[in-house]
């Protein structure tokens, strides 16, 4: 009864006011069938505005939902086909797991004996069988979190979004639940949205993140470009660590523009940059796309350690720059290595391909 | 600081220890002032005590006077309960059936007539031993002139099917109640030991009834609320509700008044009779009771020098000598039964 | 804290739940085991009066069946004026529960006689009715039981919402917004999720509507009448009226054991639904 096939889902335009405040602005999202798509930002970025227009729990004042190329505005919440895992899962306490997963299936007046048919084959798919006949609050977390999801898959909705699934989660449970439900969503080939303010969470279930800030989408791509390439100090910043160092643009020298560095260096930026020559930017890198030696290096900053951190498979070194502004540098450990220690000077470069990005100020 | 405005947290213990105590004490506090708690009627004779009677006793004296509201049954139970002890007030005030209860349970005192210098002056058939009577219930057929065109001329009007629907009465633990099934007893050939004519004749009026009042305040929401155009009803009450505006007038019917007398009592016990006497006489002033003759009080006097005056002489009485005549009920005969009339007229009533 | 320390701190509400009720709860049974009003020997003969009077009995049942009309009629209305005060936003739930709140803060008697004005003959109901040319002749409301029902639903009002509005504000709105994710309507919703979660308080609710419906001795009378005798009434006339103090003690013992079981019966069922929620 299922249909393996995903829908596509298409925000034109969306903007939600809330009175003075913009909670969401011009939102263009496409999103292809069968794609997992994260939201990702920090609260109050309008990610949930968004999740709860899609689902239709909040009116947009402009722009318009399509599901396959139809507009679904006009449809109730309980008419869209849109299922939703909340954070605290929402499962209903008075009922047992095996009501739980019937209920939509009731909704649609599906027989008795397809529906119990049903409601086992979501148990087995979440590996829920034996917990049938117990009630919602008998259950860990992690349990109740499969339970919603089959909930919601039981009634074969079009779009899946999920509000935060794994916050209530510890760590080690999250990482096997995001496993788990990559495997379903995967299975199911269901068009997902994943609201989160994980970065970890975002990079590393989505095909596509789109990080959001005060109600816009900064940047949308896949994992690898938005932590490689973000298009926007932003993004950078938000996600993954990164050191920013102001300066101010010069000529182009070769296939990198130059950059005079507020601590003195001038340095070359990655190819592909094209800043006005004499703008105030930021010069962006992150620790573990830098490299240390002690000898001199092309394209480095100099300065000297003031702190090393052992951080299990990492090194974190932190070091004093020019005009007293820190940088950090990760480099990854080595058995037999020795750490650098404190007060030597070193130069350190990026290590191709990655290298320096610069944004306008 | 200057020491002389200090004001030190001792005194300021004192101060308010003082205070606390006052409170808790109000007896020492006012112990200048005697304090005399009459009871009174809901409704006119609450407001005739509280504007003319309250006044007229203050005049002169150092005393405070409380006038508590309490219905003549209530204030038997109450009596009753403080017995031994301090009674809850002085003076009570009855309608002639609970002053037997109250004197044979020994709830008040004999009048004490030489220290009441109006008590003379009331008409003989109005001085009692154990407390004058301050004036008189008479009641009557009430109805509506707005919707009964022709005013009814006897109690077999109320049976009219004319008026189907639209018959009021009250239940049994009023005066009202009990007086009117005596009255129709009477009529109907019934005797005191034989209630059977007036409930004969209470059967056949049922359907025409349009709503049977649980006390006599809803009674008088029937009235205002129109809900009910022809009742028995009080020559007082229907008094106060004209005075209000309300559509309602008051005959007696052809086979003459009928009613009760109200009385006042120093009740036994009392720590102030004097106070509670001084009371009572200043009710029998012949000047009080002209002034609660007037609208909208309405209160037949007791007082021989107080010439009728008003609504009284259209309906009930001509002259002081026409008082005399009411026909009164018996009550000695008809207490021991209120019990089990209460009972009989319930189950004949209920919906 | 030891356990002599906390024994010691409810001495005082131990007293004066033994001076306030207990005191008062033996006289009263005292007393309607006395032969006559100046006592005598204890008899049962005033319970016997009672139950051997199917009249006496049926007042009673009367006064039960009251309060279970008048409590549905109640919950009927409360529970969805509780389900908008939860549901509304924050700025006009404060406005909507100050209404709800707001026949308390007025006496019973004043709000009876206000329903007295709008029942009437000739009032405001009667009024709309006749003027929309519903009925030739006005209704009869007032001196009716419908009247009475009308008028407790009403009076115990906030009995009602306020314990419900409670456990329904407390309840998860994810709750509602899953259900209807997966399909639900709002009857749905409100019929599978919101009832059996507010259960608690309907139960709570019911129970207070009830017993204060049923001992509401100024509404009954004046919306009711003479006619209609519910126990209160009765009690009162045999007490005050009559001077039967002994078998208006023992008629006030039987009555409060009847509603003491039918408030058992509810708490007992209230618990069933607790165990899950």
């Amino acid at each position: 009864m299922e249909s393996r096939r995903g829908h596509e889902l298409h925000l034109a335009g969306i903007t939600q006011r809330f009175g003075d405040y913009v909670a969401v602005r011009d939102i263009d999202l496409k999103i292809g069938a069968g794609e997992l798509v994260a939201l990702l930002g920090p609260s109050g970025c309008g990610k949930s505005t968004l999740l709860r227009i899609i689902s239709g729990f909040m009116p947009q004042t402009e722009g318009k939902v399509f599901f396959d190329g139809e507009a679904v505005d006009h449809l109730p919440p309980n008419k869209r086909g849109v299922g939703i895992v909340f954070q605290n899962y929402a499962l209903f306490p008075h009922m047992t797991i095996r009501q739980n997963i019937a209920y939509g299936l009731e909704v649609q007046r599906v027989p008795a004996a397809r529906l119990k048919t049903r409601v086992d084959e979501m148990l087995d798919l979440v590996h829920m069988g034996e917990f049938a006949e117990r009630y919602p609050r008998q259950l860990s977390g992690g349990q109740q979190q499969r339970i919603a999801l089959a909930r919601c898959l039981a009634v074969d909705p079009k779009i899946l979004l999920l509000d935060e699934p794994f916050g209530a989660l510890d760590k080690n449970l999250r990482l096997d639940m995001q496993i788990e439900v990559k495997r379903l969503q995967r299975e199911y080939g269901i068009t997902t949205v994943l609201v989160t303010h994980d970065q970890e969470e975002a990079l590393s279930m989505a095909d596509r993140v789109a990080v959001m800030s005060r109600g816009r989408i900064e940047q949308i791509a896949s994992p690898t470009d938005i932590y490689d390439r973000p298009e926007t100090l932003f993004v950078n910043q938000f996600v993954g660590s990164t050191n920013v160092l102001p300066g101010i643009a010069g000529e182009m020298a070769g296939a990198g523009q130059q950059v005079t560095l507020a601590c003195g260096e001038r340095i070359a930026l990655a190819e592909g940059s094209r800043l006005a020559t004499g703008a105030q930017v930021q010069v962006s890198i992150r620790p573990e796309h830098l490299t240390l030696q002690t000898a001199p290096l092309d394209n480095a900053i100099t300065g000297v350690i003031k702190a090393v951190m052992p951080l299990g498979p990492q090194v974190l070194y932190d070091i004093a720059v020019g005009d007293g502004t820190d940088i950090k540098v990760s480099v990854p450990r080595k058995r037999g290595d020795e750490f650098l220690l404190s007060g030597t000077r070193i130069f350190a470069a990026p290590v191709p391909p990655a290298g320096y990005r610069a944004f306008p100020v | 600081m200057n020491s002389r405005n200090a004001f030190s947290r001792r005194d300021f213990l004192m101060a308010g220890s003082a205070l606390g105590l006052g409170a808790l004490l109000p007896g020492l506090a006012r112990a200048a002032g005697e304090e005399l708690v009459a009871a009174t009627f809901p409704g006119t004779w609450n407001e005739a005590h509280r504007n003319i009677l309250k006044p007229a006793f203050m005049k002169g004296i150092d005393a405070s006077v409380v006038q508590s509201i309490i219905l003549g049954t209530d204030q038997i139970s109450r009596l009753e309960a403080a017995k031994g002890g301090t009674p809850p007030f002085d003076v009570a005030i009855f309608d002639s059936p609970q002053v037997l209860d109250a004197v044979k349970q020994g709830l008040i005192m004999e009048y004490p007539v030489a220290k009441s210098p109006h008590y003379g002056e009331l008409l003989p058939a109005f001085q009692d031993k154990w407390g004058p009577k301050i004036s008189m219930q008479v009641i009557g057929i009430a109805y509506n002139p707005e919707r009964v065109k022709t005013p009814p001329t006897r109690w077999e009007d109320l049976w009219d099917p004319r008026y189907k629907g639209r018959v009021g009465l009250t239940a049994l633990n009023s005066q009202l109640g009990i007086a009117f099934l005596a009255e129709l007893n009477r009529i109907k050939g019934g005797t005191d030991a034989d209630f059977g004519p007036a409930f004969k004749a209470l059967r056949e009026l049922l359907p025409s009834v349009g709503a049977i009042a649980a006390n006599l305040g809803a009674y008088a929401t029937l009235w205002q609320q129109e809900q009910v155009d022809i009742a028995p009803y009080n020559f007082n009450f229907v008094q106060t509700l004209k005075g209000k505006g309300v559509p309602v007038e008051f005959v007696v019917p052809e086979t003459g008044p009928v009613g009760w007398q109200t009385s006042m009592h120093v009740v036994a016990g009392s720590r102030v009779p004097e106070l509670a006497t001084r009371y009572i006489d200043t009710h029998l002033d012949a000047a009080v009771q002209a002034a609660m003759m007037k609208p909208p009080y309405d209160v037949i006097p007791t007082n021989g020098k107080v010439a009728l005056q008003g609504a009284m002489t259209q309906t009930i009485a001509r002259t002081q000598a026409d008082l005399e005549k009411i026909r009164g009920l018996d009550w000695a005969a008809l207490n021991p039964q209120r019990s089990a009339l209460i009972d009989r007229f319930n189950r004949e009533i209920r919906a | 804290m030891s356990t002599a320390s906390t024994t010691r701190l409810t001495l005082p509400l131990t007293a004066l739940f033994a001076v306030c009720f207990v005191a008062p709860l033996c006289v009263l049974v005292a007393l309607s085991l006395a032969a006559g009003p100046d006592g005598g020997v204890a008899t049962i003969g005033h319970y016997a009066a009672f139950v051997g009077d199917r009249f006496n009995a049926s007042i009673l049942f009367d006064t039960l069946w009251l309060g279970v009309k008048a409590t549905l009629v109640c919950l009927l209305f409360g529970f969805p004026v509780a389900w908008i005060c939860a549901r509304a936003h924050v700025r006009w739930q404060s406005v909507l529960i100050f209404l709800v709140v707001l026949p308390i803060l007025t006496s019973v008697v004043v709000r009876t006689f206000s329903w007295i004005v709008i029942l009437g003959r000739h009032g405001l109901l009667n009024q709309i009715v006749l003027g929309l040319g519903l009925a030739d002749e006005p209704l009869r409301l007032l001196y009716s039981e419908a009247g009475v029902i009308i008028v407790l639903a009403q009076v115990q009002m906030p009995l009602m919402v306020l314990p419900i509005l409670t456990v329904l504000s407390r309840i998860d709105s994810n709750l509602f917004d899953a259900s209807q994710a997966l399909g639900a309507g709002q009857w749905r919703t409100l019929w599978r999720v919101a009832v059996p979660l507010s259960m608690p308080g309907i139960i709570a609710g019911c129970i207070l509507t009830y017993a204060a419906s049923i001992t509401a001795f100024v509404t009954q009378t004046l919306i009711g009448g003479a006619r209609l005798i519910y126990m209160p009434l009765f009690i009162y006339q045999q007490a005050v009226g009559a001077n039967n103090w002994p078998f208006a003690a023992a008629i006030s013992v039987i009555f409060m054991v009847a509603v003491l079981v039918v408030v058992a019966v509810l708490n007992g069922f209230g618990r069933r639904f607790e165990k899950h929620v």
